[in-house]
């Protein structure tokens, strides 16, 4: 895909740097931009600036012991990601898990998603020039994450699932609890709508900017509300159903344009998503134990046996995959993380350029990137 | 040059926007003035301490080092001594250092004393490195196990 | 007035008056920048649902004086190979056209500081010359991104002065003169009500003049290109701050005269009366700050020349046409 862009002579382009540090709120992106006045010739991420050796450390750490790491990857949805670990690692071994702990896990799960998604609705407002919404984001996230610390302890970095189940029970006053956040939450959605999605100078600056084809998602492999705005509706949590997932009616909102403002309508039509799976967990939470009760806990170290498994979830940002190599010891031979931002980045090389400079951030923001997860 | 109706309405839109800011004008802040207020931090995992058990007056820890064999990021350093006449080991040095816990509660969920959990603090902030090393036994000036006053 | 004879022992009448003057002016625009820094930090506080300043001072009162010292203690880093001259001489002038304009505005019935039956004309003009200073902060700085949002600037500010004049215009229309002392006497209904589209424009066009959002891409496109003041460091950056919000106050005191009645109201002197409708005017535009988005360069432009401009002519049409029927 080449836009035409008017030939001058000589082809004056120059490199503008993007570089690791910079205010948009992205982490450490680097984007080497070539422009030919105000438009953007080529665009290129160079990565590599947040890498931690994760897949290293799971090779030297036992399956209990790479719990902390897996909420620090993609931080912002850190409570999917320490169970997406504990449920590969569960599936490997064939450990079954109440039925309270996979609801609980949902519920959990769904509100770590929505607060993802209300900071990059704050993130994203910022980057824009309007630095309210990300106060108002912040207010109801901190109802969020209050709640999860009292359930589990943490605010940001979740490590609460162990396998069989979870580390603490939900006390019998989370239900209550819980139906306070999603009340509090429903009544801003008016609110947020009024103040960004109608208002005249965010539709302007969001629609018909960043497109992003069908095509070019499925040749990248782009998922996520970033795939799911641009009309494909591909949801793990529905085309590889895990967890409680299969109990509860949700839709997988699509929209079909592929601009930045598709992808931030399927961001705030999936929070409401998410709300309406939390209230039916919430009624359908079955009592029993929180883990399963022959779980070995952590006493003992968990051996899997020999083989690879592939096990995917649905993150706020996309399909996250977690490939394990066993063989059959107490540690992985190899771990592998496929995380959704990574594809995600690439597919702006072809996204920015034809775009002018001043979109380049609203498209950057749109794409709802993580850089520690794709540097790991 | 855009229709009447698509300026009215874009103008209602910066009203309607307008009219949500304003309303949050008029309302009560919602922040913490943190050092005058402190925040509820009643259900918060704070950095690793030792139980005090009601019936004992002390800890429980008896120095096997589960906690620090799975601790994944080597926290723990633990030394302990068997006292006089005691059954049990009895940890006479216990240092974990705050700056590499991940408050993962691996080394809580594995203790067989139980004699591990989350604190409340969290203002753990220090000027050197060396003052993030907990002495977990601080609390614990004298260890009633070695004083002979319990066996 | 004391003083005035005190100091008219020494200098005479006029120039114990100019003295006078110039000190009273000069300190309560400083005091007016402060406060306003302060008030806009309250008011974005309180629509984020925060405090804002709290702790320097009661209320954060001296946080902005506090914030002005640490200014002042910053080394002033001038560019090798800037036009000294030009780039000194930048901030100063951003200043001189607003004090111009201030001048003319009544601050209590027939009062001005200058005397000009045709006033609104010579702000006209004098609105101008602060594009230069612009530009010149902009080139002197030898750097491609300063000239390139030095561009910028006196684009938006040229294009948005238009709209304004033309509102300005449509008042004059209904007030039949240009002195602005004659335009504040004359409103027996505020002429916000007879021309609110007027005012609506005016409103948006003295935003965009001033560089606020949702104009303020010369200031806040910094992550990628930078403004025209990206070289200046220290206080002088301050200039171009305390030439803003002086600004503001002019031209929201300027709006306050054309349609909300100047000086007049009931109670209290006409100046405490005019600087609260400025500040009325000024609270207006913090307020779509921190609500609105930024516009794109492009759109900005656009906005201003294919839909302000011909609201704006129409209006002036129509108000021509509607009082030549009526009179």
């Amino acid at each position: 895909m080449t836009t035409d862009l008017p030939t001058t002579e000589p082809l004056d382009t120059y490199t503008l740097n993007m570089g690791p540090q910079h205010p948009s709120t992205h982490g450490v992106l680097r984007m080497l931009l070539t422009l030919r006045g105000e438009q953007i010739v080529t665009a290129d991420a160079v990565i590599g600036y947040s890498h931690r050796a994760h897949e290293k450390m799971a090779e030297n750490r036992t399956y209990a012991q790479f719990l902390p790491n897996t909420s620090r990857q993609d931080y912002l949805s850190g409570m999917i990601y320490n169970f997406a670990w504990v449920e590969a690692v569960e599936k490997m071994a064939g450990i079954a898990v109440p039925d309270r702990a996979l609801v609980a896990r949902v519920i959990l799960s769904e509100f770590n998603r929505i607060s993802s998604h209300l900071l990059w609705i704050g993130a994203f407002l910022l980057d824009l020039g309007a630095p309210t919404p990300f106060l108002y984001c912040w207010d109801d996230r901190e109802a969020i994450l209050f709640l999860l610390e009292s359930v589990t302890g943490s605010r940001l970095t979740y490590c609460t699932g162990r396998f069989g189940g979870l580390s603490k029970d939900l006390d019998e006053d989370f239900p209550r609890r819980a139906r306070e956040v999603v009340a509090k939450l429903k009544a801003r959605w008016d609110e947020y709508d009024r103040l960004i999605e109608d208002n005249v100078i965010f539709r302007n600056r969001a629609r018909g900017v960043g497109l992003l084809s069908r095509d070019q998602c499925l040749s990248f492999g782009v998922t996520g509300p970033t795939l799911r705005g641009s009309g494909v509706a591909y949801d793990v949590r529905k085309a590889e159903p895990y967890g409680a997932y299969p109990r509860f009616e949700f839709d997988i909102p699509t929209r079909p344009e592929g601009d930045v403002f598709a992808r931030y309508w399927v961001r705030v039509q999936e929070m409401r998503q998410s709300v309406r799976i939390i209230e039916q967990a919430l009624e359908q939470l079955p009592a029993g134990p929180i883990i399963a009760p022959d779980s070995i806990g952590v006493k003992k170290r968990l051996k899997l046996p020999v083989g690879t498994q592939y096990y995917a979830v649905e993150s706020a940002r996309g399909h996250y995959g977690i490939l394990i190599v066993s063989e059959g010891g107490t540690e992985p031979y190899r771990a592998k993380f496929r995380t959704p931002s990574y594809p995600n980045l690439a597919v702006l090389s072809e996204v920015l350029p034809g775009n002018m400079v001043a979109d380049a951030v609203a498209v950057l923001g749109s794409v709802d990137v993580v850089m520690p997860e794709i540097d790991r | 040059m855009m229709l009447p109706g698509r300026i009215a309405r874009g103008f209602r839109s910066l009203l309607a926007g307008l009219g949500v800011t304003g309303r949050h004008l008029v309302r009560p802040i919602v922040t913490l003035q943190y050092p005058h207020e402190r925040p509820d931090a009643s259900h918060w995992g704070g950095p690793i301490e030792l139980v005090t058990f009601p019936e004992t007056g002390t800890h429980d820890c008896i120095a096997c080092n589960a906690c620090a064999r799975i601790c994944p990021s080597d926290c723990f350093e633990i030394e302990g001594a068997r006292p006089e006449g005691a059954r049990k080991m009895r940890a006479t040095k216990f240092l974990l250092d705050f700056s590499t816990c991940s408050l993962c509660g691996l080394c809580i969920d594995v203790c067989p004393t139980d004699t591990l959990q989350y604190s409340k603090r969290y203002d753990e902030a220090a000027y050197q490195r060396v003052q993030t090393v907990n002495d977990l036994l601080a609390p614990f000036p004298e260890d009633p196990y070695f004083t002979g006053k319990l066996t | 007035m004391w003083l005035q004879h005190a100091l008219a022992r020494f200098l005479g009448t006029f120039g114990a008056q100019l003295l006078l003057g110039v000190v009273g002016v000069m300190g309560y625009l400083t005091f007016n920048v402060l406060f306003l820094i302060w008030l806009e930090r309250k008011v974005a506080g309180h629509i984020q649902r925060r405090p804002g300043p709290m702790e320097v001072g009661p209320h954060g009162a001296w946080q902005t004086v506090a914030d002005m010292l640490k200014l002042l203690s910053k080394q002033l880093l001038t560019p090798v190979a800037a036009d000294r001259f030009t780039y000194l001489f930048a901030p100063i002038l951003v200043f001189l056209p607003t004090l111009c304009v201030a001048s003319l505005i009544p601050i209590a019935d027939v009062q001005t500081f200058a005397d000009m039956p045709n006033g609104l004309i010579v702000i006209v003009a004098l609105s101008g010359v602060t594009v230069i200073s612009i530009f010149m902060a902009g080139w002197s700085s030898n750097n491609k991104y300063a000239v390139l949002g030095g561009m910028r600037s006196v684009a938006q500010v040229i294009a948005y002065e238009i709209p304004v004049l033309l509102a300005a215009l449509s008042v004059v229309l209904v007030a039949q003169s240009l002195d602005l002392r004659v335009i504040a006497a004359g409103q027996k209904v505020p002429y916000a009500l007879l021309q609110p589209v007027a005012a609506v424009i005016y409103l948006i066009g003295i935003t965009a003049e001033t560089n606020r959002a949702p104009f303020d891409i010369p200031e806040a496109e910094s992550e990628l290109v930078g403004g025209f003041h990206t070289e200046y460091s220290g206080m002088r950056f301050a200039m171009f701050f305390f030439a803003e919000y002086t600004n503001m106050l002019v031209l929201g005191a300027l709006g306050a005269t054309l349609f909300l009645g100047g000086w007049k109201g009931p109670l209290l002197p006409g100046t405490v009366w005019l600087l609260l409708k400025a500040y009325a005017v000024i609270f207006l535009m913090m307020w779509a700050r921190w609500t609105f988005p930024r516009l794109r360069f492009d759109q900005l432009m656009s906005f201003a020349w294919k839909l302000l401009i011909p609201i704006a002519l129409l209006n002036v049409a129509v108000t021509a046409l509607v009082l030549g029927v009526v009179r």
